[in-house]
């Protein structure tokens, strides 16, 4: 098949690979990028694991060519520690919360979890629980139970609040 | 112990959760080794076939492709893969009749051959070129047609399908005489589904030999040292030879069907390359193990005062094509349906039934789940029979001290609190009263029990070993063999540890990602982590903290006794110095012992076992409260309430996780999960998670689970098991809320809008018909 040179930005660096036109996200960001923190599950678009942000909007990179991200930025589990106000162990808000309110256990389902209560509370930074259940519904998970997930999202979010209320009165 | 615990009952972060969260944990399905060939396998589409012959030359001719094997390449002794005969107890009820690739598809997907190319499409084409001459035969999908005279047969040893008949080892009494005596007799048939492991990880294995032919396997199993045991008895290797690596796994759940290993390691041994296979969703669940399916039939006997007499039942057990975990599931489910109330005469029997669908295993909760979902609901009937109420009735039977559990005495007599706790939080008395109609609404209020085990012992070998070193910087690092498949076993042994020794829970460390360097461990199972390796490894920590507690004596000249060692610091216990500033930490403590040999006591390290000689039951309650709309028959269970002794709660946070996942698995088998496989064809329709489906955060409903703590005498401070028990109840609780919501009773899982529907609609026209008797 035609083999194509794609240039996109992943995590803050700027990458390019050679992909095929056949080649999904997914495989792209395990099998050449090395970036094994998304999981693949159900290899259909059906569990939510393999969630990632590209432009800040959650997609399912299973379900997506690589090709659709061309010129576009790609933010994985990786790269997410450091881009807001880190926490005591330099984790991400939402990863601090999951790892504080006990929401991990195997973690299969969890980077692809984090990454879309992340990217939940970019466009609700106060959601309610409700909201977060719904914001979960596409990202199954057999360990928890969903009841420390949910926990942890709203935690997140008291959090990240608390912290842009800090810069804005400082 | 005796003083106050520090680091032991506190919430703090699972083992390895920020690795997690950073996507940096490593599963086996994210390893990768230079020049690894993909493995593919070509699955029966007949449930039932012989195989005439196989022509691989197609493929084999296709560049690209390096090996196609069927049978003819694989190890052909029956064999199988959850039955270990170290001698310890009677295995006669167990059946070898798996083998890693068969001559015979025996359900729709059966592993046919396997091929190994340079990548997937090639592996793809490659299995579409193998030339497969079946000879279809008819297939068998129900217990019951399974059974009949001129059924075609599964295997040919079992005739009539019926692969072993068995009774419970505990039976005793007079069950009969009991229910000619009884005041009351309740009895009817139940029949559960089979529900599917699903847990995220795609099942895969990579398999490696070294230029000298020693083997790597990288897989997600939940006892590594028995499959490097079973693997070393397939390809005809020393023990030593053979290392599986699983440090992590996305979930266990329960036995994931081994034989992806050995088909894996048969293909890199064809090839002389590394070869890595990745199931799909389908294959996962095709070839991996589900939950047994039972047909219950139950009968329970009780005196005028709500005693019961007599627990009697005959269980059918749909193994599927092979037997693999089914005399354990059922002896597990015996002790479960007959031992959670006090009863002198009991009888159960089982028959187990081969079939052309996918073959059960052992999965969270074994055969409890069925068994609850039969012997809470007779309960219930009974209780209504005599005019008391479910909750009371209960409180009359269940078990405390002097009783039985499973197999050893229990430990503590806590379930009647627990019952008591449970219908509190729910507001049992008030909803039990209130008005069930709501509209096309009907409300209900249902209860069920349960009571569990702390590992497989005395049946199955829990035999733990450690080491446990003092390292150079004054931490401790455990050495066992343990995967991490979000149980968070790691952690808490860690806690464990930290309170033992008197060190920070973030200076325990955990060696445990391979069988390599490990000493003999049975692996995980029945609930059986917590206690067991807890054990274990708080018997190594108590150890080792004497062995420190002597050098640190001797470096300060202070007699041991008037020593302390709590946060990495030696205190004095007595003199100016008491418990103000410490005399020593045990980092310089360990610094000078390690590298300057000091005081003789280089040796600070050592090796524990723990052979269980226990088994406290963990005891527990589930209350549900429900709203079923008559007019769709949608079930919404509104609350769950969940509360559970544990005995002592080394993490709560640990503890409420592994409940409420349970839960939201006994969810999911109560109202839906099913693998939707035809009886006309075998065919599996549920095939990933928009057919079999799993409950998702808009499923959940409010659930508060409560941990009820009272320390078991035999368990590491006072713990006890908890893994399998989430999973137990939500069915029985549902049905009995159902019952209590509409007044009829679903006997048969899951509890699907349809069920609930043809079962109002039989209630109304029995109702119809009996006012037309009563008319005429």
């Amino acid at each position: 098949m035609n083999k194509q040179v794609l240039t996109f930005n992943v995590n803050g660096v700027p990458c390019d690979a050679i992909v095929t036109p056949n080649m999904t996200l997914a495989d792209l960001l395990r099998d050449e990028l090395g970036l094994t923190g998304t999981k693949e599950s159900c290899q259909v678009g059906e569990c939510g694991a393999c969630t990632v942000l590209v432009d800040r909007k959650p997609i399912l990179s299973c379900a997506t060519l690589a090709i659709a991200v061309r010129d576009k930025e790609i933010l994985t589990i990786e790269g997410l520690a450091g881009t807001v106000g880190a926490g005591p162990t330099g984790l991400h808000p939402v990863q601090q919360a999951f790892v504080d309110n006990g929401a991990i256990q195997c973690g299969f389902c969890s980077p692809g979890m984090i990454l879309m209560a992340t990217a939940l509370l970019d466009e609700n930074p106060t959601p309610t629980r409700e909201e977060v259940q719904e914001g979960l519904g596409g990202n199954l998970c057999r360990c928890t139970g969903y009841v420390k997930v949910v926990d942890a999202v709203l935690a997140a979010a008291d959090a990240m609040g608390k912290e842009a209320g800090r810069w804005a009165t400082s | 112990m005796g003083n106050e615990l520090r680091v032991v009952g506190r919430r703090l972060p699972a083992y390895g959760a920020a690795e997690k969260a950073t996507g940096a944990t490593k599963y086996s399905l994210d390893v990768c080794r230079a020049g690894m060939l993909v493995g593919k396998l070509l699955h029966s589409p007949h449930a039932h076939a012989r195989i005439r012959s196989i022509d691989k030359s197609r493929a084999l001719a296709l560049p690209g492709v390096m090996a196609v094997i069927t049978h003819a390449e694989t190890w052909q002794t029956p064999l199988n893969p959850s039955v270990q005969d170290w001698g310890l107890h009677d295995i006669s009820d167990e059946i070898n009749d798996t083998y890693v690739i068969s001559e015979k598809a025996r359900f729709w997907g059966d592993i046919v051959a396997a091929v190994a190319a340079i990548d997937d499409a090639t592996a793809e084409a490659a299995l579409r070129l193998i030339e497969v001459d079946y000879e279809v035969l008819p297939g068998v999908f129900d217990v019951f047609e399974a059974t009949k005279p001129g059924a075609p047969l599964v295997h040919d040893f079992a005739p009539n399908n019926v692969s072993r008949t068995f009774a419970f080892a505990g039976n005793r009494g007079d069950v009969e005489g009991a229910l000619g005596e009884a005041a009351v007799i309740v009895e009817d048939t139940f029949k559960t589904s089979r529900q599917y492991i699903m847990a995220l990880e795609p099942l895969n294995c990579l398999a490696e030999f070294s230029p000298t032919g020693a083997l790597t396997v990288w897989m997600q199993y939940q006892r590594p040292l028995v499959l490097r045991k079973k693997l070393a008895q397939v390809f005809d290797l020393p023990e030593s030879m053979v290392n599986v690596v699983c440090e992590n796994a996305g979930g266990f759940f329960g036995e994931a069907n081994w034989s992806i290993a050995p088909i894996c390691v048969t293909l890199a041994k064809e090839t002389g390359r590394p070869v890595k296979m990745t199931y799909s969703r389908l294959e996962t669940n095709m070839n991996c193990a589900s939950r047994e399916t039972y047909v219950i039939t139950g009968t329970l006997g009780v005196d005028a005062d709500g005693m019961l007499t007599a627990v009697k039942e005959d269980v059918i057990v749909d193994s599927g094509a092979y037997f693999n975990r089914s005399a354990a599931c059922t002896n597990v489910h015996f002790a479960d349906f007959t031992g959670l109330y006090r009863c002198a005469n009991v009888q159960a029997r089982a028959k187990a039934i081969y079939s052309n669908v996918p073959m059960a295993s052992g999965f969270r909760g074994y055969g409890g789940p069925p068994a609850y979902f039969a012997l809470e609901q007779l309960v219930d009937m009974a209780a209504e029979k005599l005019g008391m109420d479910p909750v009371e009735f209960r409180l009359k039977n269940v078990k405390g001290l002097g009783d039985f559990g499973h197999a050893y005495p229990l430990e503590t007599g806590t379930h009647a609190q627990v019952i008591r706790m449970g219908a509190e939080k729910i507001g049992w008395t008030e909803k039990r009263t209130r008005q069930k109609v709501d509209g096309n609404l009907r409300r209900g209020v249902g209860v069920a029990a349960y009571f569990d085990v702390s590992g497989g012992q005395p049946f199955e070998r829990f035999d733990r070993n450690l080491e446990m070193h003092l390292n150079e910087d004054g931490s401790v690092t455990a050495v066992f063999n343990h995967p991490d498949g979000g149980m968070n076993l790691l952690g808490t042994c860690g806690q464990m540890t930290a309170e033992v020794i008197g060190i920070d829970y973030e200076d325990v460390h955990f060696v445990h990602g391979e069988t390599d360097g490990k000493l003999w461990d049975g692996g995980m199972a029945g609930n059986g982590g917590l206690y067991t390796v807890g054990n274990a490894v708080v018997n190594a920590a108590r150890s080792l903290k004497a062995k420190i507690m002597v050098a640190a004596s001797a470096r300060l000249g202070i007699p041991e006794d008037d020593l302390e060692l709590r946060d990495g610091h030696f205190y004095a216990k007595a003199g100016a110095a008491a418990d103000s500033e410490p005399v020593l930490s045990l980092r310089a403590l360990a610094d000078d012992a390690i590298y300057k040999a000091t005081d003789g006591s280089r040796n600070l390290a050592v090796i524990e076992a723990y052979h269980p000689t226990a088994n406290p039951n963990p005891f527990g309650v589930v209350f549900t409260d429900v709203a079923v709309d008559v007019g769709t028959g949608v079930i919404k269970i509104e609350k769950l309430v969940m509360v559970h002794d544990i005995g002592r709660a080394i993490n709560p946070a640990t503890v409420e996780g592994q409940l409420q996942g349970g839960l939201s698995m006994g969810l999911g088998y109560a109202l839906f999960e099913d693998p939707a496989i035809s009886q006309v064809d075998g065919v599996m329709r549920g095939d990933n998670y928009n057919s079999y489906r799993l409950a998702s955060t808009l499923d959940m409903p409010d659930v508060e689970v409560v941990l009820y703590e009272d320390p078991t005498p035999s368990g590491p401070f006072g713990g006890k098991g908890v893994g399998m028990c989430g999973v137990h109840c939500v069915a029985a609780a549902v049905a009995n809320a159902l019952y209590d919501a509409l007044g009829v009773r679903l006997k048969e899982l899951p509890l699907t809008p349809e069920r609930v529907l043809a079962a109002i609609d039989a209630h109304v026209i029995a109702q119809v018909r009996g006012e037309h008797k009563q008319m005429a």
